[in-house]
């Protein structure tokens, strides 16, 4: 058994519908013996380009510990199911994914501001 | 390095207005991985905000000789950017016209 993610991103149309796919794809999870640990919903977001003509999706990040077949079926799925535009599955790191803080559009600052001039800075020593 | 550009410019003489030790090249801070400065900082792909830092306007990676990331991280970072870029996260380009 081992940790997973999967983030999938839903077509801008489908997006009302996201609590059922959200509710499929578990089912699809603990199917095959897994167990989600996290769901994560970020919402409509622009994409960094247009996939389908759309320029935005519908994130959604799944947690779950599962044994590697449950990652297959599900993508098996999510390859067939309309409306999905792009779906990644990670192995999750197991040190931070007890704090699996959403990482969406609500970002903590735990970088100084001054990080960006730095590296700017650092472009213009080269 | 400094000894080759002289070569390559001889028009230009040495000690009329230069004085002193022969130039050397500006001095540097050094360069200190940022992440292992940070422990707590993580690389994931999901965090734009941080991995944003190391790409271009362009949407280029930043090669390590400019951020002074460690091996370690840039290669991790890599696979982040990468994986970002997937899920469209971040632009491959953005050759916007």
């Amino acid at each position: 058994m081992t940790l997973y993610e999967t983030l999938f991103v839903v077509h801008p149309e489908k997006g009302p519908r996201i609590k059922e796919f959200i509710e499929r794809f578990k089912k699809i999870i603990e199917g095959q013996e897994g167990t989600v640990s996290h769901v994560d919903e970020w919402g409509l977001r622009d994409l960094a380009y247009r996939i389908e003509k759309q320029g935005k999706g519908v994130y959604t990040l799944l947690q779950y510990r599962s044994p590697a077949r449950a990652v297959e079926e599900l993508e098996r799925n999510l390859k067939l199911t309309d409306g999905i535009l792009r779906y990644l599955t990670v192995r999750a790191d197991e040190e931070s994914a007890t704090a699996a803080a959403p990482k969406g559009l609500s970002e903590e600052q735990k970088k100084p501001a001054d990080a960006s001039a730095e590296q700017e800075t650092h472009r213009k020593a080269e | 390095m400094a000894q080759r550009e002289m070569g390559a410019r001889p028009g230009r003489e040495r000690g009329d207005d230069e004085k002193g030790p022969p130039r050397r090249r500006p001095m540097f801070r050094r360069k200190v991985c940022r992440f292992c400065a940070d422990k707590t900082l993580r690389i994931d792909y999901k965090d734009i905000k941080t991995i944003s830092q190391f790409v271009t306007e362009r949407g280029k990676m930043t090669p390590s000789r400019i951020t002074g990331n460690c091996a370690r991280h840039q290669r991790l970072l890599t696979t982040a950017i990468k994986r970002a870029r997937s899920v469209a996260l971040l632009p491959f380009t953005t050759a916007k016209s």
